[in-house]
């Protein structure tokens, strides 16, 4: 599914170079559930915005569903993220202005073909148990809520890959701890192929697989 | 992306950026509404002036003018100017573009008038009457009631020595050199629009006369009166006795002489010869040439011009080019407006697409394209201009009703005065309409750009 071999990133202008990535190869497989662990600062953000199409900037290769992602122009690659990737976000990142259900909505509007996807968005939206919160403003949820509406939204288009940046980082301990619940039983009842990027030990121990970044750097092989 | 998705978009933004969106629409709908006023007031004016006072679509060609004759010319006669032949008419035809060229036959004789007692009460007269002759065929289309404009001995009475061997209303047709005559209507005068406009505006008030107003022309139809022939206040025709002949208002026309009458030519023909000799006869005084538009106008000039004919009244074309140069400059204060309006819009934008650099990523995450981004601003920078372009429309509007109604009630009465000084034609509308989405488009272009160049991972880590 993914294939990426010796990936670099550089930060910085010539004077003052700094590598957030330096050399990563690593590969996902269908159905995998991969944390990516590490601290603070070790490229583990990076790395998922490579792969998810949202940052070209990078020097290596990487190969994503079969197609080598740089000899892809805009267009395909927004389809291919539209229609094949799901992002969940630290930050939730959901649209104040809309309402639960119209955030769930938002990747239907660059989804040409793909029908009415609102029984879907209900259906996710009862699936994360927020289905009577849906005409609500995402402002009055509470933060394992937002991140619940996320998670629908990313699934909504039924991705192969679900490409999650520190999704308990802002919920406490019992919230984060229900997420990681939420994770684990998606990718056992959907067979969703989820690769999560955490400092937490919690999200690494649901996780088939574990992958430590430090300094840019796969830390001691995989685990 | 989808229309609908784009629609449903803008549609979100319109309601939630409200505030920001109508202070930019709200110089949008000034500059449009400034356009699209001096462009009506414009075309209003113009309308007026170039399609009734100076036709802009027609010409008067005539030979040049001759210079002074001097002394000796007074005394022994300068033959008269040269006339046009019918082969420059044919010529003139053959232009491009010229719908007709109508041959005019002007008085070589002085003239003077007398009647008007039906309508005015009593009789009133000029000393000096101008006139001339055009073919009756070229009034086919034109309603004269009951009144026929042709000559009248095409259809001659009885012989006749003077007019008490004819029953009234005839006359008897009698040239000064000839025995005996034959009894005739009286000859069928066509007068002009701007005729009947001068005379109810200026003559009619200086003179305590009322005026006839073009709806009252219907009552003057069919009044007779007298013509007086080879004698005016200036003098008396060099040959011919002068005569009284009777003629008879036919009605208003598009084709009769600005100032003075317009009689059948084979009239006009027929006195000239008599007073004026055959030279006076043969050839025409001037051609009308009638063009699609003002361009084919300036091909009639050129061919007239190696014809050896030149323009009668350069007006309209002077009209023109002031009202165009004026037009010109108060669009260009309503281009101003725009362009200020459109930099407006993209300091708002420039704004907007700041903010939203979090949602444009998102979208962005979520399969949104760079082209879709760009879209998505300049689709609500266009429904932010269609929407402004609407309400500087309905200003336009109303600020034009609003004049005229004051022009109506302050202006006094004048020739040609017209019931609105405005034109709205459909495609003022759309174009108003249409240069407010342009301009509001233009001022987002950069910023539209920036939306579409939003780097995701960037924008959603928060840097």
């Amino acid at each position: 599914m993914i294939r990426a071999t010796g990936l670099r990133k550089l930060y910085g202008d010539a004077r003052a170079r700094r590598a957030a990535l330096d050399g990563v190869d690593f590969s996902v497989e269908p159905g995998d559930f991969v944390a990516v662990l590490g601290p603070s600062g070790s490229g583990k953000s990076t790395l998922l915005a490579i792969l998810g199409g949202l940052d070209r900037d990078y020097e290596g290769r990487l190969e994503i569903f079969g197609s080598e992602l740089r000899g892809l122009g805009d267009a395909a690659l927004a389809r291919l993220r539209g229609a094949r990737i799901g992002f969940i976000f630290q930050a939730f990142h959901l649209l104040s202005h809309l309402s639960v259900i119209d955030n769930v909505l938002a990747p239907s509007l660059f989804a040409e073909g793909a029908g009415d996807l609102r029984l879907r968005a209900l259906a996710l939206l009862d699936r994360v148990g927020l289905v009577d919160r849906r005409d609500d403003p995402p402002t009055e949820l509470s933060g394992g809520q937002r991140q619940r509406v996320s998670i629908a939204r990313a699934l909504l288009r039924k991705p192969d890959l679900v490409l999650c940046d520190e999704p308990t980082g802002n919920l406490d301990a019992e919230t984060g701890e229900r997420i990681v619940d939420l994770f684990r039983e998606l990718h056992v009842e959907e067979k969703l192929t989820l690769v999560a990027v955490t400092h937490e030990e919690r999200l690494a121990r649901a996780a088939t697989r574990t992958v430590r970044l430090r300094a840019g750097k796969i830390d001691g092989g995989e685990a | 992306m989808r229309l609908g998705a784009l629609s449903t978009l803008i549609r979100r933004d319109l309601r939630r950026t409200r505030g920001a969106l109508v202070t930019s629409g709200f110089g949008i709908a000034a500059g449009t509404a400034a356009l699209v006023f001096f462009l009506a007031l414009g075309l209003g004016v113009r309308a007026v002036l170039l399609g009734e006072v100076f036709p802009i679509d027609q010409i008067e060609l005539e030979p040049p003018k001759q210079g002074d004759p001097g002394l000796l010319g007074l005394l022994v006669g300068s033959g008269g100017p040269p006339g046009i032949g019918e082969g420059s008419v044919r010529d003139l035809a053959m232009v491009p573009g010229v719908l007709s060229v109508d041959p005019r036959l002007r008085f070589a004789f002085p003239s003077s008038g007398r009647g008007g007692k039906e309508i005015f009460g009593h009789d009133v007269g000029t000393s000096e009457l101008l006139g001339d002759g055009i073919e009756p065929s070229l009034t086919r289309g034109e309603s004269f009631g009951s009144i026929a404009f042709e000559d009248p001995l095409t259809h001659p009475g009885a012989a006749c020595a003077d007019d008490g061997g004819c029953a009234a209303p005839q006359y008897c047709e009698r040239p000064s050199d000839a025995a005996a005559g034959a009894c005739s209507d009286p000859v069928p005068v066509l007068v002009s629009r701007y005729l009947v406009e001068i005379f109810d505006k200026s003559i009619a008030p200086a003179h305590g006369l009322p005026p006839i107003g073009e709806t009252l022309v219907g009552r003057a139809q069919g009044v007779t009166f007298a013509l007086r022939l080879g004698e005016s206040l200036l003098g008396r025709a060099k040959s011919g006795e002068p005569r009284t002949v009777r003629a008879r208002v036919a009605g208003v026309s598009r084709r009769a002489v600005d100032l003075g009458i317009t009689l059948p030519l084979s009239v006009v023909r027929r006195w000239n010869r008599e007073y004026a000799g055959a030279g006076a006869a043969d050839s025409f005084s001037s051609v009308v040439v009638r063009a699609k538009d003002a361009s084919a106008i300036g091909l009639a000039l050129e061919r007239g011009k190696a014809l050896g004919l030149e323009p009668h009244d350069t007006r309209a074309r002077d009209v023109s080019v002031l009202i165009t140069g004026v037009m010109a400059l108060l669009s260009l204060v309503a281009a101003v407006i725009l362009v200020v309006s459109a930099s407006n819009i993209a300091y708002t934008f420039r704004v907007l697409v700041s903010e939203r650099r979090a949602e444009i990523a998102l979208y962005r995450a979520v399969g949104a394209t760079g082209a879709d981004m760009r879209a998505w601003m300049l689709g609500l920078a266009a429904a932010v201009g269609l929407v402004g372009g609407a309400a500087g429309l309905v200003i336009a509007r109303a600020l034009a009703l609003l004049t005229d109604e004051i022009a109506a009630r302050k202006l006094p009465d004048f020739p040609f005065k017209p019931a609105s000084f405005f034109a709205f034609p459909p495609w003022l509308w759309a174009a108003g309409l249409g240069f407010a989405a342009l301009f509001a488009a233009l001022g987002a272009f950069r910023p539209a750009r920036r939306a579409s160049r939003v780097e995701p991972a960037a924008a959603l880590s928060g840097s």
